[in-house]
């Protein structure tokens, strides 16, 4: 660079603008306007360049890992949601078919409900009294019941922490 | 309407079938855009078993969470960001374990690229740029390769870098002077 001369990358900047006093500068500058000779050249050389091919079976290696991995999350999920609409259909078409009508089914939805109120206020009484006699142990078991269900829970989720190390935006 | 829907977003169909778990779908994504994901793999890696390694993974993430991709935006720039950062990881783990072999690329590229290219651009100078550019640090041969090789938008190129498009241009000017001046003293030099 010669005393007077631009910093070369606010003259590129220039240059994309179109005009400006750095661009005047360098018409009547052969240093300058040698460098952006340069430019130029170089810029049509890079864009000749091309992405290399990936290897033949680059494909095949993709879907081999692919296929070795659990279906996505909310394939389960969607898998699961199916399943419980159409056993819940099929135990309301069952019911109806076989008992006579809605009425049936409104019957024995209300004795289930009732069954269920008197299961639930039995279970609590259960609890209680078991809490008073043995609350260590009882807690303990608590504990590693809830131990268990995390574990299982973090298999079916999966790493997450990849995922996000990875920045995935969208 | 929605022919001009499947032509503006050709990935969409494929990405709502993989995900309804048809694989043959995710191998057609795969098929569309391996090679600009190899690419910026290769060019940021410097070495093609490693790139190779890098895409794949890369793909298999896109598989992974594929629920969470918004597929109205470009599926390839998605996987790329992704890309991308596994690169950046593996590069990180390789400063720390100073194994850099910076050489390797040098023999790499051109060999892939020999029917593209032979005839375009002559391979001695080929040779010489690309060796050029695979001295340049890794922010610069991130935008040079998404810029010029891959002809992406400075919008683009902000999308998967994840910064402000308007600083896009400036790293571009950037890279580019670092690699006329390395072109210059190669040609000096040599």
């Amino acid at each position: 660079m010669t005393q007077g001369c631009p910093d070369i990358e606010v003259l590129l900047a220039e240059v994309v603008e179109g005009s400006g006093p750095l661009l005047e500068h360098a018409r009547a500058c052969e240093h300058c306007s040698a460098i952006l000779e340069e430019h130029r050249q170089l810029e049509k050389d890079l864009f000749r360049l091309a992405d290399p091919l990936p290897p033949p079976d680059f494909t095949q290696l993709v879907m081999a890992r692919v296929a070795a991995q659990r279906a996505p999350m909310h394939l389960n999920v969607s898998l699961g949601l199916a399943i419980a609409a159409t056993a819940f259909g099929l135990g309301i078409f069952t019911l109806a078919s076989a008992g006579g009508g809605v009425s049936t089914v409104g019957a024995l939805a209300g004795s289930a409900l009732i069954t269920a109120k008197s299961f639930w206020v039995g279970t609590q009484k259960a609890v209680s009294l078991l809490w008073a006699a043995e609350a260590l142990p009882m807690a303990v078991s608590l504990f590693i019941i809830l131990l268990i269900c995390l574990f299982a829970l973090k298999r079916l989720v999966g790493d997450s922490r990849v995922f996000s190390e990875a920045r995935i935006s969208g | 309407m929605l022919a001009d829907e499947a032509k503006a977003q050709p990935w969409k169909a494929d990405v709502i079938a993989a995900r309804r778990g048809n694989q043959s779908a995710f191998a057609s994504l795969v098929r569309s855009i391996q090679r600009p994901i190899f690419g910026l793999c290769l060019r940021l890696l410097r070495s093609e078993s490693e790139a190779s390694e890098v895409a794949q993974e890369a793909f298999l993430r896109a598989y992974q969470h594929l629920n969470r991709y918004d597929e109205n935006k470009p599926f390839d720039l998605w996987v790329m960001a992704i890309a991308r950062n596994l690169c950046l990881d593996l590069l990180r783990r390789r400063a720390r374990m100073k194994s850099e072999d910076v050489d390797e690329m040098r023999d790499t590229l051109p060999s892939s690229e020999k029917s593209q290219e032979e005839g375009a651009i002559d391979r001695e100078e080929r040779l010489s740029l690309e060796s050029a550019f695979s001295t340049l640090p890794t922010e610069d041969r991130e935008v040079l390769a998404l810029y010029y090789v891959q002809k992406r938008t400075t919008k683009e190129i902000a999308e998967v870098i994840g910064v402000a498009p308007g600083t896009i241009m400036a790293r571009l000017f950037r890279a580019r002077e670092k690699l006329r001046k390395q072109m210059t003293a190669s040609k000096e030099v040599s």
